[in-house]
C-alpha cells in the first residue's frame, strides 16, 4: 500500500463512490471526472491547510460526515466561495462556480464511507443493543441513553463494517486510529481528595475537564493534580468479542450501520 | 495658579497627539511607557523594561479594559495578529483585514478608525487575511494593506495622507506585516511566495510615498546570486519578505528576512541554492544595497521561510565583544551571527528536527538524504509551519535569555507536479501534519549565547502566539486553547493565567498609562488589557 501513489489511491477510492446527495443538492449531477477535478483543485487550493488527505492540519479535519460550517452542500459551496469570517478560512476567489462545485463534491467524498452490504439483521441487532449489549448505559441514540461514550445516532454515516467490528472487539485499537485529538481518551487523575478514571472532554495547558463513567463532568486545575496520566491505546469501552459472537455480533453491527441521517 | 491647575487637568484628561521622531525610535528602550515599533525597539527584543508587574504580584492581574475587533467589509477576514503600538497615551492597532484604529490607551475608547476599500477579489494565497500592525513616524501612521498598498494616515485623525500601490495583488502580492519606520523612510516587504511572486524589500519616502529603493530577493540573470538559479525559475522564485525586520542605527544596517523559494515543495524545477530565499539580509537602508547575507536553508523544499524576527544583542562571545543577531529559525535551528559581517558564530537545534545532521563550520546545514517531499509522502520534522514561525521571540538583556514559542510537530510532505499560472497557488505538493495528541507546543528558554535550553513550559498544541519578557522577571505568551499566561523567567513556572475564550495569535506587548503598567494580549477577536489596578 505504501508504494501506491497517494493520488492513485484516491482516484481508485473515488471510482467506488457515488455522492449521497439529495435531489435538490447542487452536487447531484457530479460525475467521477468532476470529483477527480475536485481532488486536483483541492490539492492546489486547500491541502496546504486541510492536509493532503483532508484530514486536517492548520485547517480543520474535513474527513467527517458532518462539517460544522457546512451542514448542507449549498453551505459547503458558500464556505469555499466566501470563506468563514473570524477564522483562517479564506474565500477562494480564483475558483469559478463549476470548480467550486467540484471541490465541494470531492470534500463530501472525504467524509463518506463506502456502501457495504449488512452482514446481519439490523432489527435483531437493535434488540441486542438494548438488552444483552447494555449499550444505552454509555451511548445515546436519538436522545435515549447515557452520554459517556460517543453518540451513535448517525454512526452509520461515518463508520463501516470493519471499524464497527473493531470498535466492539478491540475498542482501544479502534480508538487509536482516530485522527486528531482522541475524543474519548482515558485519563487517570489523583488529587488530595482521591483518584478517578474518566474520559477527557477538554484540556489546555492549565486545566482539564473529565467525564467519569457515570457521565458526571469534573474540572481540575493541573497545578492541583498529584498524578495525571493520559492512557493512550486504552478504552473504557468493554471488549465485546467474548460476549457477542457470530450472528449476534453481525446483527449488532448491522443495526449500527443502519443508523444514518435522513436525507 | 488657577490657569496652571486647568492646564494640568487638561494634560491628564486628553491624550496628546503622537510625535514619534526617528531619534525617539532609536531610543525606544528608554521610552518605557510606550511601545513605538512592532517589536518594541529597533533591536526587536520584544522586552518591556517595565517592572511594576512582577513575579510577586502578577497573580493579581485583572482585565482593565477589552476591545472587540470589528472585521470590515465582506472579505471573510477575522484572525487577529496585530501588535498594538502605544505612544503618548494613544494605542494604534490594526483590525483584519487592513483597518487602522486609534484607541484611548487609558480606557479603550475608540478615537478614530480608517478602513481601506479592499476589493472582494483580493488574493491572499498562502496566508490568512491578517495584518500585524502599523508603524509610527512623526505624526503619521503607516499601514500595509491586503491588496498590497502602503498608506500614510494622520495620527491625530486617521485622515489619509497618501496611498501607494506597492505591487500587483492580481498576481499574489500582499502586505500583512507591520512596516518599519526609519529616518525619513518606511520599509515594507511582501507576502505571496505561494503564488510564485518574486519577493522584494522596498523603502518609501515617509513624507511623499515615493519609492526610494527596491531590493529584489530573487536575483535576475547576471546579478550576484543568480548562479544559484537555472533557466527562468527565478521569475517565479518566491522569496517573500513578510515580516518586520530590525535595524542597527550605529552600523546603519537594516536586517530583513526572506521566505521560501517557489514552488514550495517541488524543488526539481528550481535546482540550486535559490538565493536569497530562506536568508537573512543586511541592507544599507539608504540605498537598499546588500551588505551581506546568510542563507539558513539552501534549496528549501519544506516551506521553511526564514521570516522570523532577527534579534540584535551585544555580548561577549568567545572572549570578544560582539554585535550579534540571533534568530530561532523555522527550520528548528537557533543561530548567532556577527551582525557587522554576517559571520556564522553558533548554531544548534532548539527543537526536534530530522532533516539535517547538524550545521557545518560556516553554518550551512548538513542535509540528510531522503528528506525531501516525495509523491508517496515523507515524514520530516518540523512540519511546514516550522519549529517556530512569524510570532515573535523575546530577548531579556538583563539575563541574556532568549525565549521562543516552539511548535513540536512533524509532517508527511508530498511532492506534486506543478506549472505556474499567474494569480494561482504555486505549491508543488502539500503536507499531512501530525495533529491532536501527536503534536504539542512549548515555550522554551534558551541561553542566548549558547542556545542551550534552560527550561520549557509545555502547551497543549503547537502555538501561534509570540512571547514577551519583562524586567519584572516574567515571560508572557498565549495558547491556541485561549490561555494567556505569565511564566517565571527564571524557572518557567506558571504564575498567572487567564482564559480569553479564543485562540491567541498575537504577540504580547506592554505599556504604561497614568504610571500604571499594562500588558496586552488578544484572544480570538478580543484584545485584553491587563493591569494590577
Amino acid at each position: 500500500m505504501k508504494n501506491v501513489p497517494k493520488a492513485t489511491m484516491l482516484s481508485i477510492f473515488l471510482t467506488c463512490l457515488s455522492l449521497p446527495v439529495s435531489a435538490q443538492s447542487p452536487l447531484k449531477d457530479l460525475a467521477t471526472d468532476d470529483l477527480a477535478d475536485g481532488e486536483r483543485l483541492f490539492h492546489v487550493h486547500c491541502a496546504r491547510c486541510h492536509g493532503i488527505d483532508g484530514a486536517g492540519g492548520e485547517g480543520s479535519n474535513l474527513a467527517r460526515s458532518r462539517l460544522k460550517y457546512a451542514p448542507d452542500d449549498e453551505a459547503l459551496i458558500a464556505v469555499i466561495n466566501d470563506g468563514i469570517p473570524g477564522t483562517g478560512m479564506p474565500a477562494i476567489w480564483s475558483l469559478d462556480d463549476t470548480q467550486a462545485k467540484h471541490v465541494a463534491g470531492y470534500v463530501r467524498t472525504l467524509g463518506q464511507i463506502q456502501d457495504e452490504p449488512m452482514p446481519g439483521d439490523p432489527e435483531r441487532g437493535a434488540v441486542i443493543y438494548q438488552t444483552s449489549g447494555g449499550c444505552p448505559a454509555c451511548h445515546i441514540i436519538a436522545g435515549h441513553g447515557k452520554g459517556v461514550g460517543p453518540e451513535l445516532t448517525e454512526v452509520g454515516d461515518s463508520r463501516g463494517i470493519a471499524y464497527l467490528r473493531n470498535s466492539l472487539t478491540d475498542p482501544a485499537e479502534a480508538q487509536s486510529q482516530t485522527m486528531g485529538y482522541q475524543d474519548y481518551l482515558t485519563v487517570r487523575i489523583r488529587t488530595s481528595e482521591g483518584s478517578m478514571e474518566g474520559l477527557r472532554v477538554n484540556e489546555d495547558a492549565f486545566s482539564i475537564q473529565v467525564r467519569d463513567v457515570n457521565g458526571t463532568l469534573h474540572s481540575f486545575r493541573k497545578e492541583d493534580l498529584l498524578e495525571f496520566e493520559k492512557v493512550f491505546a486504552h478504552s473504557l469501552m468493554p471488549e465485546y468479542g467474548a460476549a457477542l459472537k457470530g450472528q449476534d455480533m453481525d446483527d449488532l453491527i448491522s443495526y449500527l450501520m443502519s443508523l444514518r441521517r435522513e436525507r | 495658579m488657577r490657569t496652571l491647575m486647568l492646564l494640568v487637568t487638561l494634560l491628564v484628561a486628553i491624550p496628546a497627539t503622537a510625535d514619534v521622531s526617528f531619534e525617539r525610535l532609536v531610543n525606544a528602550s528608554n521610552d518605557k511607557d510606550s511601545w513605538l515599533t512592532y517589536s518594541g525597539t529597533y533591536r526587536s527584543e520584544r522586552f518591556s523594561p517595565l517592572a511594576d508587574i512582577n513575579r510577586d504580584n502578577v497573580n493579581e492581574l485583572k482585565v482593565i479594559w477589552a476591545y472587540q475587533m470589528q472585521p470590515s467589509g465582506d472579505t471573510g477576514a477575522g484572525l487577529v495578529e496585530t501588535t498594538p503600538l502605544v505612544a503618548d497615551g494613544i494605542m494604534y492597532i490594526t483590525e483584519p483585514p487592513s483597518t487602522v484604529t486609534a484607541l484611548d490607551a487609558r480606557t479603550g475608547k475608540r478615537l478614530w478608525s480608517w478602513s481601506p476599500d479592499i476589493p472582494e477579489e483580493t488574493l491572499n494565497i498562502g496566508f490568512p487575511k491578517v495584518n500585524r500592525g502599523v508603524a509610527l513616524l512623526g505624526d503619521a501612521v503607516y499601514v500595509g494593506t491586503l491588496d498590497a498598498h502602503l498608506v500614510s494616515l494622520d495620527a491625530a485623525t486617521g485622515a489619509l495622507r497618501w496611498d501607494v500601490e506597492v505591487a500587483d495583488n492580481a498576481v499574489g502580492y500582499s502586505l500583512t506585516l507591520a512596516p518599519l519606520a526609519l529616518e525619513g523612510e518606511v520599509i515594507v516587504g511582501v507576502s505571496g511566495a505561494e503564488a510564485g511572486v518574486r519577493g522584494f524589500v522596498d523603502a518609501y519616502d515617509s513624507a511623499t510615498g515615493e519609492r526610494i529603493w527596491r531590493f529584489n530577493t530573487i536575483p535576475a540573470p547576471g546579478e550576484p546570486g543568480s548562479e544559484t538559479w537555472q533557466g527562468e525559475a527565478w521569475q517565479t522564485g518566491g522569496g517573500s519578505t513578510w515580516l518586520t525586520g530590525s535595524y542597527d542605527p550605529e552600523l546603519d544596517l537594516l536586517y530583513w528576512t526572506v521566505g521560501n523559494p517557489a514552488p514550495d515543495w517541488n524543488g526539481d524545477v528550481r535546482p540550486g541554492d535559490n538565493l536569497y530565499s530562506c536568508s537573512l539580509l543586511a541592507l544599507n537602508p539608504r540605498s537598499g544595497e546588500l551588505e551581506w547575507y546568510f542563507q539558513f536553508t539552501p534549496h528549501d523544499t519544506h516551506d521553511w521561510d526564514a521570516n522570523q524576527i532577527p534579534v540584535l544583542l551585544d555580548a561577549e562571545f568567545d572572549g570578544r565583544d560582539r554585535k550579534i543577531v540571533a534568530l530561532a529559525n523555522r527550520n528548528a535551528f537557533f543561530y548567532l551571527l556577527d551582525r557587522e559581517t554576517g559571520e556564522f558564530l553558533h548554531g544548534n537545534a532548539y527543537s526536534k528536527q530530522t532533516w539535517a545532521a547538524g550545521l557545518d563550520e560556516a553554518g550551512r546545514p548538513i542535509a540528510l538524504p531522503g528528506k525531501d517531499p516525495t509523491y508517496e509522502g515523507n515524514l520530516v520534522w518540523p512540519s511546514l509551519q516550522g519549529a517556530t514561525n512569524w510570532f515573535s521571540p523575546s530577548y531579556n538583556p538583563q539575563t541574556e535569555q532568549f525565549f521562543v514559542s516552539t511548535r513540536l510537530m512533524g509532517s508527511v510532505y508530498y511532492k506534486a507536479d506543478i506549472e505556474y499560472e499567474a494569480g494561482q497557488p504555486f505549491l508543488g505538493g502539500g503536507e499531512q501534519a501530525m495533529s491532536g495528541d501527536d503534536a504539542a507546543g512549548a515555550i522554551r528558554a534558551l541561553d542566548a549565547l549558547t542556545g542551550k535550553q534552560q527550561w520549557e513550559f509545555m502547551l497543549h498544541s503547537p502555538p501561534w502566539a509570540g512571547v514577551m519578557a519583562t524586567a519584572g522577571g516574567l515571560v508572557f505568551s498565549g495558547s491556541n486553547e485561549g490561555n494567556v499566561f505569565a511564566l517565571d523567567g527564571e524557572s518557567g513556572k506558571p504564575l498567572w493565567d487567564f482564559q480569553t475564550g479564543g485562540a491567541v495569535r498575537t504577540n504580547p506587548m506592554s505599556f504604561a498609562v497614568d504610571g500604571k503598567q499594562r500588558v496586552v494580549l488578544t484572544g480570538g477577536g478580543t484584545m485584553y488589557v491587563f493591569g494590577l489596578e
